[in-house]
């Protein structure tokens, strides 16, 4: 391989991990990787600044930014915040139930919109159940990992859900109903999975005594806090009214119109939006999120280069000429897609490994190739608290929540608390991936 | 004596942030009540009364009157009558979700301003539908005028002083009292605490237009 080549990936590698070991500058980061690589392709004759942003993936980013302002919508209309308050009475208050509604319930609400929005919608709840009941840390770190995971797991279970899904779906990979009705039912099973573990393995609250009385004033005063916090019509019916028909569009209208998901996004929020006038536009105007915008562009224009440079090609080539049969050859490619992503989280992950899953897939089924990728991306996001982003935002909360055990001692809970939760799911989802790719391309 | 949970207090005053120490206090005895009788209601005086003052006093309403205080917004709804804008100091949820919906008609401002401990202000006001606006502090003085009212709570007099939270003595001060028509005090608990009352302040009964 000519020096012109390696130029683009080693950027691309110096960024990554420079991103992961200050993420506190990781958007600055990354945009001047992004204009380092742009200033080598173009010194070098490998391609110009104009060629590399039109081969941005613009649809990820108007279907990031559209599916973030239908959530910021929904959230406004306190949507999950009554029904996270509902969860929490039928578990009854015991924590085994608690963890059982509230991972369930995130894995379908991370399914509909972004998991950052997913966490701040129905995080809230539990560390009040959390604060005002069971605090105690080993009760915590395993409800809110398995949180964590689960929100993961729900954006991986629908083409909307996460950055990884809507990849493939903007770039037409895979259809709608062919990436859900194969990712659905592997990341109901991976949940499964886990909490049955987390429940009858680990038992993070074996050797308690159940407190009735502890139980009661919890639900009392979560109850109490959200008394009268109904769902405001104005912005919900709109909202999910939007998204069903944006549903509809994905998995009906026919390819011969041309009319692609990022356009039926486009439009769709566009229409939500007009309907709600001022808020609409108040929304569009401040809610729109702009890092995670602008931290993507940079990747997409790194991966462009790499790309441009021939290097996914040189490594596509370079897995399928491993010594091992096909599925053999798979079974590396995902499981280094796990540790991968582990390491540089989903964005980064996805965004280089998809080119060079595309080789695999001149072999192989591409929905199992893909489904596959997404699983592991998603096992690889769950392996680490800096993984994805919904990490760090999690810490945050629960460190602004105050929680406190028995004895006042503050509970905390961070990365080395995240990383007995982040193995077992790693090895579940990563597990239930290679399961997946195996058993779909018998 | 009946075992109650260790970290009960601290729930409490959590509660009490949000809730308001009268509104958390009848929670908590109810719920007490519920699981263990009147013997839970005796252990949680025992055991938490000391440290807050309302709470020990509705516990004590409850074991000599076998029912939690009620709360009754007539008299309020009245003293605010012909009022251009109301804006409330402290906070009591069980007091405002009867009271704001009988002042349809009114402006109704809660200061955001909590001595207690961090409070989702957004949790709070989704509660009310968009009823009550948060007013920051820097915000007081465009809610006054000749029309205008503050209310707070009052948990109890005692001679010439009545129990308030703190936000009351941060807000009333002489540049702020000519400021606003009424200044008016809602005494939840009229009989006032047997116990020394902490987390609270005192507040002369003479500085309120109205006790109720």
């Amino acid at each position: 391989m000519a020096l012109r080549q390696l130029i683009p990936p080693a950027i691309l590698f110096i960024t990554l991990l420079a991103q992961a070991l200050v993420p506190h500058l990781r958007l600055l980061i990354v945009m001047t990787g992004a204009a380092a690589c742009c200033l080598a392709t173009s010194v070098t004759g490998v391609a110009t600044t104009e060629a590399l942003l039109a081969d941005v993936p613009w649809g990820v980013l108007i279907i990031l930014v559209g599916l973030g302002l239908l959530a910021e919508l929904l959230a406004a209309g306190r949507l999950f915040g009554p029904l996270a308050v509902r969860a929490a009475v039928a578990s009854g208050g015991r924590p085994q139930r608690l963890r059982l509604a509230f991972a369930a319930g995130m894995f379908v609400v991370s399914g509909l919109v972004n998991n950052i929005t997913a966490l701040v919608l129905v995080l809230p709840v539990l560390l009040v159940l959390l604060r005002t009941g069971d605090a105690r840390p080993r009760t915590v770190h395993w409800t809110i990992g398995t949180l964590l995971v689960a929100c993961n797991l729900g954006g991986a279970a629908t083409p909307i859900g996460d950055f990884p899904a809507i990849l493939l779906l903007s770039r037409g990979s895979m259809r709608f109903t062919d990436y859900l009705l194969r990712a659905l039912p592997a990341t109901v099973v991976a949940l499964a999975l886990l909490l049955g573990c987390v429940g009858l393995l680990v038992r993070p609250e074996r050797g308690v005594d159940d407190d009735p009385l502890a139980r009661r004033l919890s639900l009392a005063v979560t109850t109490a806090l959200h008394r009268r916090v109904r769902p405001a019509p104005g912005p919900v019916l709109p909202s999910v009214l939007g998204l069903g028909a944006m549903l509809l569009a994905w998995t009906f209208l026919p390819e011969r119109l041309h009319v692609g998901p990022a356009l039926v996004c486009w439009l769709g929020v566009c229409v939500v939006l007009l309907v709600r006038g001022r808020q609409g536009e108040r929304l569009a105007r401040t809610r729109v999120d702009v890092e995670a915008v602008l931290f993507l562009l940079g990747l997409f224009v790194m991966v462009a280069a790499v790309r441009r440079a021939g290097v996914f090609e040189a490594l596509g080539d370079w897995i399928l000429g491993l010594p091992l049969p096909p599925r053999g050859r798979m079974v590396v490619f995902l499981a280094l897609a796990g540790v991968l992503t582990g390491l540089f989280s989903a964005g980064p992950g996805m965004a280089a490994l998809l080119n060079v899953g595309e080789a695999l897939t001149r072999e192989l089924p591409g929905p199992s190739v893909y489904v596959g990728l997404a699983l592991s991306v998603c096992a690889g996001s769950s392996l680490f608290l800096t993984a994805a982003t919904s990490g760090p935002l999690a810490q945050a909360l629960v460190e602004r929540a105050d929680l406190r055990d028995a004895d006042g001692r503050p509970v905390h809970f961070g990365f080395l608390q995240f990383l007995p939760v982040g193995l077992l799911s790693f090895a579940l989802i990563e597990g239930v991936a290679i399961a997946y790719g195996l058993l779909t391309t018998r | 004596m009946t075992q109650l949970p260790a970290s009960l207090g601290r729930t409490f005053l959590l509660a009490a942030g949000e809730l308001g120490f009268f509104s958390a206090a009848r929670v908590f005895v109810r719920e007490t009540a519920a699981a263990y009788g009147a013997d839970g209601v005796r252990a949680l005086r025992e055991q938490h009364g000391r440290e807050y003052s309302v709470l020990d006093a509705v516990a004590a309403r409850y074991l000599d009157d076998g029912a939690l205080p009620g709360v009754d917004a007539t008299r309020a709804t009245a003293a605010l009558h012909g009022a251009s804008r109301v804006l409330v100091v402290g906070f009591e949820a069980d007091a405002l979700d009867l009271l704001v919906p009988t002042l349809s008609a009114l402006p109704v401002g809660l200061l955001m301003q909590r001595s207690l401990g961090p409070v989702d202000w957004d949790r709070v006001l989704a509660n009310f539908d968009d009823r009550l606006t948060a007013v920051p502090f820097d915000d007081l003085q465009k809610w006054a005028g000749s029309r205008a009212a503050l209310l707070t709570f009052v948990y109890g007099t005692a001679g010439s002083l009545a129990h308030v939270s703190s936000e009351w003595l941060r807000v009333m001060g002489p540049d702020v009292r000519p400021q606003f028509r009424t200044l008016l005090g809602w005494d939840l608990l009229p009989v006032g605490p047997e116990v020394y009352p902490r987390w609270l302040a005192n507040a002369e009964v003479g500085t309120f237009s109205a006790l109720v």
